[in-house]
This record gives C-alpha cells, structure tokens and sequence, in this order.
C-alpha cells in the first residue's frame, strides 16, 4: 500500500517532464513560419506519407517503344527533344508522381498529381545547377507540392511556380509536355523510349491506388474550396485541358463526343483528338499564324507560308529543323481546375 | 461527465451519494493517474487502443494501477496480404500508457486509461509529434466470478473514448496528418468482453480471451472546411494462453487479431485505409513484491490484409509495471 504514493508521484512527475506537447520535424534547412508562403498555409495539407514517402524516379529505367508490350491504349505523358522521345506512362505515373530524366540532353522533371490529374513537365536547373525534385508529401487544393532537392523550396505543380523558401514566387522554366497514347507513338514516333515498372521500388503497378477515385464525381480526399458552379454537363471528375493566356485562366472540356476540335485563340492553338487521346496547344504570335493542318497525322497545325508541325511542335517535314513554340496547358480533372483557378472561364 | 454518471444511477436505481464516489474515482483516474486511449499511428497499424481491456473485474475496493511502454513500429509495405517492401518508410510510435482498473463492487469495475504518445515518421527527412492521447472510461460487469466448479470468469463492459488529445497539431504551420496527431478527435463508443478460464488443480495452464469493438463519430479534420472525417471502426481481439509457476512467475502466448474499417470523408471511404492484422506475442509477468508485477512481451506480425498498398507493423515490444492496491470500504459499495 505505502508504494502507490511513489509509483503516483514518479508518473505525475514525469508527465510533467514531457508535458511540452512538441511537434518537430527535421525540415532540412527550410524556413517555417507561415509568412514564408505565398499562398495560404492554411490550405496545405499532409497527403500522409511524408517528405518523399512517395518516391520519385530518379535514375528512370526505359525501354524502346517497339520492345514494350504496353497496350496502344496506355495514356502516357510524353516529352521530346530533337529525336529523343520519351514517354512516361500514367499508370505508373500514380505511384511515383515525379520522375527526374534527361531527354534530347535536357534535364527535365515530369510531374504527375493523381488527386488532380494534371501533368507538368519543367527543367531541373535551379540557381544554375541540375538537381533533382522530390514529393514534399503536401497537398495545395488536392494537388502535389513538390521539392526541389537543391534549395528545398516547395513548389505548386498546378501554379506552376515556388511557393515556400527560397524559390518562392519564381516561375518554373516549365517544358511543354504532351498528353497522349502509346499506340500514338508506337505508330507515328518508333523512337520513343518508355518509362517501364523497373522502377527499383515493388509496386503493384497494374492496380490504381485510389480505388474508384478517377470516377466517383462525389469522392474528394482532401477539401475542395471552390467547388465548381454547374457548367452544362461537366462533372467534378471529367477532364479539361487547362491553359493559362496572359494569366488568365481557361478550359476547354474533353469528355463527350468531340472527336476533333481546335481552338484558335489569339495567341493559343489548341488542338485535341479524342480519338487519338491526344491533346496539345501551340503558341501563336504575328509571325506564327496557325492553322489545322490538312496533312494526315502526325501533322496537326500548319503556318501560313506551308510548314506542318506535329503534337510536340516540330516540323513534319523530312529533314526540315523547324519548331514552333507550344504553350504549356494540362489535363485536369474539372473540379481541380476550378478550385485552383476560380475566375476560369470555359473555351 | 456529472451527467453521466446522474444518467447511470437513474438507469440503475441507485442511491446519488454512491455514485459520486464513483465519479470522484473516475475523475482522479482521468485527471491524476491518467491511462491509455488512442493514439493512431497509422490508419492501417495503430497499437492496440485501450490495453486495459486485457484485464477483467476487480473485487470491491481493490484495483489495478499500470504503468506501461509500448513501442510500435511499422516498416513493411504490403498490398492486400502481399509484402512489397521493407525499406520505403518507416513509422514508429511510442505510448506511456497508464490504467486504473478499480472494482466498484465485486461485479462492477470501471477501468480509466490514458496515455502519452510520440509519433515518428521517417522518410528522407523525420516528422515527430508528442502529446496526451485520448482518454478511455470503460464500465465492466462480471457475469460470472469462477468457481470450483466452473473455472472461469465472464465479463462484459462499456465505455467511451474522449478526445482530450490534440488532433489538430501543425508542423511549419502545415496541419499533420490524422496518423502523426496524438488525439483521434472523435468522440468513440466501446464494446468490451472479457473470458478466462483456468483449470486447476489439473494444470497450471488458463485461457484468455478478450474482445472490443470501438466505434467512432465524425470529425472536422480540416479546420474551415465543413469536411466530415470519420476514423474507421476497429475490433480488437485478443486470444491466448498463460502458464502460471508456482512463483507467480507467468509465460504467455498471445494471438491479437485487429479489424479496422476504411476512414470516411464526407461518407467516401478511403481505398488505401483500413485492413486486417494477425499478431503473435509472447512474454512474461514477474512479481516483485507482494503487490507490484513487471510484465515485458514482443509481438510480431503473422497475417495481415491490408487495403490497397499500406505500410503495416513489422513489430512491438511492451514493458509495463503493475500495481494491485485496496482502498478502504469507504470506496467501495
């Protein structure tokens, strides 16, 4: 009986010993305070598995096109330059969501946010030296914050530029990417290269993490803040091509039966074929003046004085080095796009 | 609380002046003797939450205080019942848990819990919070006290789970995730079952078995946003066998079953939440003195299904010390 006193004074005094309820996180240099953000903090949450707890590609294993046994339906992201094509297929693009590679010579981040179904490809240079960018394992509206492993700013995939530390509210120099198909590539592009499942990490690959995500218009995991008034038939989870024009937001549906459509803006060519499921949006400027081509595909668009160029903006012509410019634009699912960028407006 | 307790004893017809000794015990376990609850470690791994329900009725006026340490790691990635990994991440949670098991009467024992808890999650970088868990009231009533002639004890029990820990801690003023967050933030109801059976003078062997189910309410996770978060339900359950030396000295060997239902946003489960675990434990309770008994065991995973790709527990350890104390009659009914 005289030992219950003891044992009750020993516990009570080291509760009290540890009673500083403590939060802390070895951030690896990065500043915290909430005035180190440019957009509210508030709004940034754990996705859950922590800095890099989804791991990033670092050293991607690829393979060529024509040894790949992937279905020609297989949505892939793909990027090229010069002749070097590469293709990051999305389904693996789920479990990784950033893959650092060197295309054409060029070091390039392919970002991927399930949550949100966007895609967004920039260089890897930062203050002059090529690194590598991580999942910082936080969300802004749903969408992937990544990190560079050089400064160990964070970044908005979706706002495209640096919203914590040292790169804060710098643009990325972001590199056009292209949504479409490995039949696309494997018909009209037979050098591209594939990202495969060896990855070095074991992943059930073939299965999607987010059950029926993709698909239940009414299944948001984190807050949705402005959640979208109806717009004629568009869903929460259908896909929009989202493209910023001078900053200004827009969208245009790709669901339904649009089989081909292209927008012609004052400075934007968009072009979308949903039986290719493909889709990609070209710069125009007064001495770059678009239109449809009337070449088969892989020629989509076509300049004034004759020149065709395909989905990536390169010249079809034989031997021919020309380039346009495209203009960076993203698949989204709808809800994502407009909570990110409210004041969009349809196209 | 007052409430509570003034609901009790209309229920059970009994005399006001009784119950308030029943609520000043309930208050001094909560307030100075504070005991286990749930800290979640993982939606899919969290150590079991209210360990006092390995433990039945106490005879009127006795009790049981516990002082433990448990360390529960989480490091193997699986999907489904299939292992993937053991080196992408690596969880880990460790619990001061404390319990005051007291017997009200010789068939009615509440059993107050609490605990302290240290969340760790380590990836390229390492994410740590602390603080005071969730407190557990659970009200128990033995059914049948053993016997010669019947051997074993039977016990049923209720109880709920308090949100007095901090759900809504932040890190660089980012809100954590619910599995770094020392308090679940729901209010919880407990189902409880208690069995033990001995079978002397034949063996010195006995049976245990216990089971509890807890069921959650819904939370405001995010704060500002109107989302309704619900932790998934779990049912613990608990099978195993003791053997009992002359000395007191006792070997066990466990079987803990753990079922927990997916988490819920705004009534949308969470595909890779939620799952199934099988763990073996062993260990041994030593008296010390008369009335004070260490107890250490270690349990490994034998089973688990998980949904979706989720870490799960590559293993734990526990250390406890307990206490056996009587107060005067003054303190029992």
């Amino acid at each position: 009986m005289k030992i219950l006193p003891y044992i009750t004074i020993a516990a009570g005094l080291f509760l009290f010993s540890c009673s500083d309820d403590s939060t802390s996180v070895d951030n690896g240099g990065t500043n915290s305070g909430s005035e180190d953000w440019s957009i509210n903090p508030n709004e940034v949450v754990g996705g859950g598995p922590g800095i890099d707890g989804i791991p990033s590609l670092d050293d991607p294993h690829t393979e060529p096109i024509s040894e790949s046994d992937l279905d020609d339906e297989t949505e892939v992201v793909a990027v090229r330059f010069g002749e070097d094509v590469a293709a990051y297929p999305v389904y693996i693009l789920d479990w990784h969501e950033m893959v650092n590679d060197v295309v054409g010579g060029e070091p390039v981040c392919i970002s991927y946010c399930p949550l949100t179904g966007t895609e967004v490809g920039w260089d890897r240079t930062v203050n002059g030296e090529i690194t590598t960018f991580g999942v910082s394992g936080l969300l802004y509206r749903n969408n992937l914050i990544p990190y560079d492993r050089s400064t160990r700013s964070y970044y908005s995939q979706m706002l495209m530029q640096g919203i914590h530390g040292e790169k804060k509210d710098e643009s990325l120099s972001i590199i056009p990417t292209v949504r479409t198909t490995i039949g696309v590539l494997r018909e009209h592009y037979p050098q591209t290269r594939v990202l495969t499942e060896r990855t070095g990490y074991a992943r059930n690959y073939r299965s999607y993490p987010y059950g029926n995500y993709r698909t239940d218009n009414s299944y948001f995991i984190f807050p949705v803040k402005n959640k979208p008034i109806k717009s004629g038939d568009l869903q929460a989870k259908d896909r929009v091509l989202g493209y910023l024009n001078d900053g200004e937001p827009f969208y245009t549906p790709l669901e339904g039966e649009t089989v081909q459509r292209v927008l012609r803006d004052d400075s934007i060519y968009i072009w979308m074929n949903s039986d290719f499921n493909t889709y990609s949006s070209f710069k125009m400027s007064d001495e770059i003046n678009l239109q449809a081509s009337d070449q088969p595909f892989p020629s989509v668009v076509s300049d004034s004085v004759g020149n065709h160029y395909d989905i990536f903006g390169y010249s079809t012509e034989e031997g021919s080095d020309l380039k346009i410019d495209t203009h960076p634009s993203m698949i989204s699912y709808f809800f994502a796009w407009y909570d990110m960028y409210p004041s969009t407006t349809e196209k | 609380m007052a409430f509570l307790f003034y609901k009790i004893t209309r229920i059970f017809n009994l005399p006001i002046n009784q119950w308030v000794s029943v609520g000043f015990v309930a208050l001094f376990g909560a307030l100075i003797l504070p005991i286990s609850a749930s800290a979640q470690l993982c939606s899919c791994a969290s150590p079991p939450s209210v360990q006092a329900s390995d433990a039945g009725t106490e005879l009127a006026g006795t009790g049981t205080f516990s002082l433990s340490w448990d360390l529960h790691h989480i490091g193997n990635l699986y999907d489904g019942s299939d292992f993937l990994s053991d080196d992408d991440l690596e969880r880990s949670a460790q619990n001061l848990q404390f319990s005051l098991n007291y017997g009200l009467t010789d068939r009615i024992s509440t059993t107050v819990s609490w605990n302290y808890v240290e969340q760790k999650l380590i990836t390229s970088q390492t994410k740590e919070a602390s603080g005071f868990g969730d407190l557990s009231v659970l009200g128990k009533y033995q059914l049948h006290a053993p016997n010669f002639g019947a051997q074993y004890d039977l016990s049923i029990g209720a109880g709920v789970g308090i949100p007095t820990g901090d759900a809504y801690k932040r890190q660089n003023s980012i809100l954590l995730q619910p599995d770094l967050q020392p308090g679940s933030g729901v209010w919880s109801g407990i189902l409880w079952g208690y069995f033990h059976q001995t079978f002397l003078p034949a063996t010195n062997w006995n049976l245990l078995a216990t089971v509890l189910y807890q069921f959650n309410d819904d939370y405001q996770r995010f704060p500002g946003a109107d989302t309704d978060y619900h932790p998934g339900n779990q049912l613990f359950a608990r099978l195993g066998t003791a053997w009992k030396h002359d000395s007191e000295l006792q070997l066990f060997f466990m079987s803990r079953f753990r079922h927990a239902t997916r988490h819920k946003v705004d009534g949308n489960e969470i595909f890779a939440s939620g799952g199934s675990y099988l763990l073996g434990e062993a260990g041994v309770s030593v008296p010390v003195l008369s009335m004070l008994v260490l107890r250490v065991s270690g349990r490994i995973p034998v089973w688990q299904h998980v949904n979706g790709t989720q870490p799960a527990t590559s293993w734990g350890v526990t250390a406890g010390i307990s206490y056996q104390f009587q107060l005067s009659d003054r303190f029992s009914f």
